[in-house]
């Protein structure tokens, strides 16, 4: 009796191969023994080994490809890339412009939470120092304003918010 | 023409980015000029500033200036956070260790050493701040107790110059502090207020 628990499982590793997969298993090696055969999943293994250990490219062969390369390419078609190419440039170095003029969108993380940064401790006092005499408790309020705001920071580098 | 089109569009993949390169160079320029974050080499120094401070009020209370004098001197001797960038808290708690130092010297009759703290200090709050127009003020003090001791050497005219010169000072720390009390005014009215 097959109960929904088995039926759920994927096929063991070690499970008879159906006849489904010998016939694949069949079509790849028969087609990884002859190269003129299109099979994709051979292609890909002759890939896979090649780039693994390639073979050594015949002076025949080498010679060929070049020829192709050199003879099939129009001369037209190199303008064609180099218009395309300087209409491309004229376009980013346009973009580069209008972004740099603050034009462009904001690309910064959303939800970034901005740390605190070093800035004058002027707003921490509110009237004329004392002629004489005040500074450790102006040096205690700074210090402890700053540790506030050293804590915060850590928060926000941890991801707190 | 295929060709083309892949050159356009990797032409326009470099365009992109050097468009985002772009974006995000003004704002780590605005990042610089708000400064670095505060971080723990920042907290370290204000806390080795803090304990000078009150190592120096204990020698102080117990009428020990130079051994007050030269726990702040060690302050301003100490090593610095982030060396060669400006950090205002730095440099305002260094204006104001200056201010102290000068207090400190001119009570123990050390008139010349006042002056020259008290110009180092100011170097640290070029800024019309409360540190810069306290500074400006103890300048003031130093030269009016100048002018009375250049009297009670018999220097009439000399003493009348250090008279001037403490007037001048005095004045200009007046002008600064009314300056940024209207400041500090305006701000809390634009509701930038810090603490009270």
């Amino acid at each position: 009796m097959t109960t929904r628990k088995d039926r759920d499982l994927p096929d063991l590793p070690d499970a008879p191969a159906s006849e489904e997969e010998l016939a694949r298993a069949a079509e790849l090696r028969d087609a990884l023994g002859d190269p003129e055969r299109a099979h994709e999943d051979a292609d890909f293994v002759r890939s896979v080994a090649l780039s693994h250990a390639p073979r050594d490219l015949d002076l025949a062969g080498h010679d060929e490809i070049l020829s192709r390369a050199l003879t099939s390419r129009p001369r037209s078609r190199g303008v064609v890339v180099r218009v395309a190419f300087g209409v491309a440039m004229g376009l980013a170095a346009a973009a580069a412009v209008v972004v740099f003029l603050g034009q462009g969108p904001d690309l910064s993380p959303p939800g970034a939470a901005p740390l605190a940064r070093v800035r004058s401790t002027q707003p921490l006092f509110h009237e004329p120092f004392a002629r004489e005499g005040g500074e450790s408790a102006r040096i205690d309020r700074i210090a402890m304003a700053r540790a506030g705001d050293l804590r915060d920071n850590e928060f926000k580098r941890w991801g707190v918010r | 023409m295929r060709r083309a089109l892949c050159v356009l569009l990797f032409a326009l993949s470099v365009a992109s980015l050097g468009a985002s390169a772009c974006q995000r160079h003004p704002a780590a320029s605005s990042e610089d000029d708000a400064g670095a974050p505060v971080d723990v080499e920042i907290m370290a120094y204000l806390s080795e500033a803090r304990a000078l401070h009150h190592e120096a009020n204990l020698k102080e209370s117990a009428g020990d200036l130079p051994g007050a004098i030269l726990a702040l001197d060690r302050l301003t001797g100490a090593r610095r956070p982030h060396e060669g960038t400006r950090v205002p808290e730095v440099e305002e708690v260094l204006a104001d260790t200056y201010a102290r130092v000068a207090e400190l010297r001119l009570r123990s009759g050390d008139t010349e050493n006042a002056g020259r703290a008290v110009e180092v200090g100011l170097a640290h709050a070029p800024a019309p701040t409360y540190f810069r127009g306290h500074l400006l003020e103890v300048s003031g003090v130093v030269e009016e107790t100048r002018a009375a001791q250049l009297l009670d050497a018999g220097e009439s005219t000399a003493s009348a110059g250090a008279r001037a010169r403490a007037i001048r000072l005095l004045e200009e720390a007046v002008s600064v502090q009314e300056k940024v009390v209207h400041e500090s005014l305006g701000a809390d009215d634009a509701g930038e207020g810090g603490l009270r």
